[in-house]
């Protein structure tokens, strides 16, 4: 049985043809199933809770990135398999996974191919690719043996499950990231502001800083991020969305959830 | 997106402390780790540790083989090779299989090689060898 979650943006006109290809698709393929919406009105956590429990055993995220994190909690200690039909903008999870965008995504849903992936546990909630902070007065303490804090200004610290590499990633570094060894990476990353950013900057047109360099990388199960600086709380972002506050404890939760993956998945 | 160290990982590399963070503790790794950063307390690791030329290490070491660029202050004892290169700082003991020490290398302290249970031979650095040197021929 599938459920097939769709993002509010399907609901945009110039998503209207690819979705009726889509529906067409998975029609011939005799892999449709149930529709569910996800509005401001609906909660999509609650949607696919509801639907495993009448035995739903594929939920199908229709969307981006901001819809597939929105539901993992959901699916974690269930039988279910996540699947992705990418659409629209924000595409890493699929890309991350293998899945190509729009009906193409339809055949790699029915072959079915199944893997496990690790997901970050911060406090209590579950995240698929990292957690992070961006501020200098922060200390983060590595499975209870070693701490380590930033001495440079601007930069970001992070954990990460798995993330997009460039291209041109050195092989030294190829091997990092990858959701399926058990570990997560604690990263320090100065955030570099170019000349034409600070021009921008002095006419209010400041553009988000870019990381320019993986400074340190740490491989973790468990970590604790703190502020240095008491009674002060830093948000922390997790999966792209700001979501808490230090202090928190971010741990590995190995294997946890199920997902369908395609032929050019990254790890 | 990854920085040009003066130290190019290897690809088994499995931990990198770079030069803009500070490490407090007991760091036990069990690959091969880069430090170009400031470390205290120890560093154990199954794999080799590489020390590059802006790290200062104030912690004992323990590897299988090392390669020391940088300032370490305190013991290093690996089960294989240590190569030290002409920028190498060591205030400290070193235990080794064999040691390699290139010319501009400065070691303080009591070096044990080749896995035998010999007395360690007391070194000096250039000098204080020459300090002495001088002491005697007065």
């Amino acid at each position: 049985m599938y459920l097939y979650l769709y993002d509010a943006l399907v609901g945009d006109k110039k998503h209207e043809k690819t979705i009726v290809r889509i529906e067409h698709r998975l029609t011939d393929l005799g892999i449709n199933g149930r529709i569910a919406r996800s509005t401001i009105l609906t909660n999509p956590k609650i949607i696919v809770r509801d639907a495993i429990r009448r035995g739903v055993k594929t939920v199908v995220a229709v969307g981006g990135d901001s819809l597939i994190h929105s539901i993992i909690t959901s699916l974690v200690g269930t039988d279910a398999a996540l699947g992705i039909i990418p659409l629209g903008d924000n595409q890493s999870l699929a890309n991350i996974l293998g899945i190509p965008k729009n009906e193409a995504a339809c055949d790699v849903l029915s072959a079915r191919k199944i893997e496990y992936i690790d997901l970050g546990k911060i406090n209590n909630t579950y995240f698929l690719t990292s957690a992070s902070v961006l501020s200098d007065a922060i200390k983060i303490t590595c499975d209870g043996n070693f701490t380590v804090q930033p001495v440079k200004k601007k930069s970001q610290t992070s954990v990460y499950n798995f993330r997009e590499m460039p291209d041109d990633t050195p092989p030294a570094y190829r091997h990092f990231f990858n959701p399926q060894d058990g570990i997560l990476e604690a990263t320090i990353e100065p955030l570099g502001f170019s000349l034409t950013n600070n021009i921008l900057k002095t006419f209010g047109k400041e553009r988000s800083p870019k990381i320019d360099r993986i400074d340190s990388i740490f491989p973790i199960k468990k970590v604790r991020i703190e502020s240095t600086e008491p009674d002060k709380s830093i948000p922390v972002i997790v999966d792209g969305q700001p979501m808490l506050e230090t202090p928190v404890t971010i741990e590995v939760a190995p294997q946890k959830l199920k997902v369908i993956v395609g032929k050019g998945r990254l790890f | 997106m990854f920085k040009n160290s003066d130290i190019p990982p290897s690809a088994d590399t499995e931990t990198i402390i770079g030069s803009t963070v500070k490490v407090e503790g007991d760091f036990v790794g069990k690959g091969n780790i880069v430090v170009e950063g400031e470390v205290s307390g120890s560093l154990k690791t199954d794999g080799e540790v590489r020390i590059g030329t802006r790290a200062t290490i104030n912690a004992n070491i323990s590897a299988a083989s090392a390669m020391i660029a940088g300032t370490v202050h305190g013991n290093i004892s690996v089960s294989e090779r240590l190569d030290l290169t002409e920028t190498a700082l060591i205030d400290g003991d070193i235990t080794a299989k064999s040691v390699s020490m290139t010319p501009g290398a400065v070691f303080n302290g009591k070096c044990a090689m080749g896995g035998s249970s010999k007395q360690p031979v007391q070194t000096s650095s250039y000098k204080n060898a020459k300090k002495e040197e001088a002491t005697e021929d007065n």
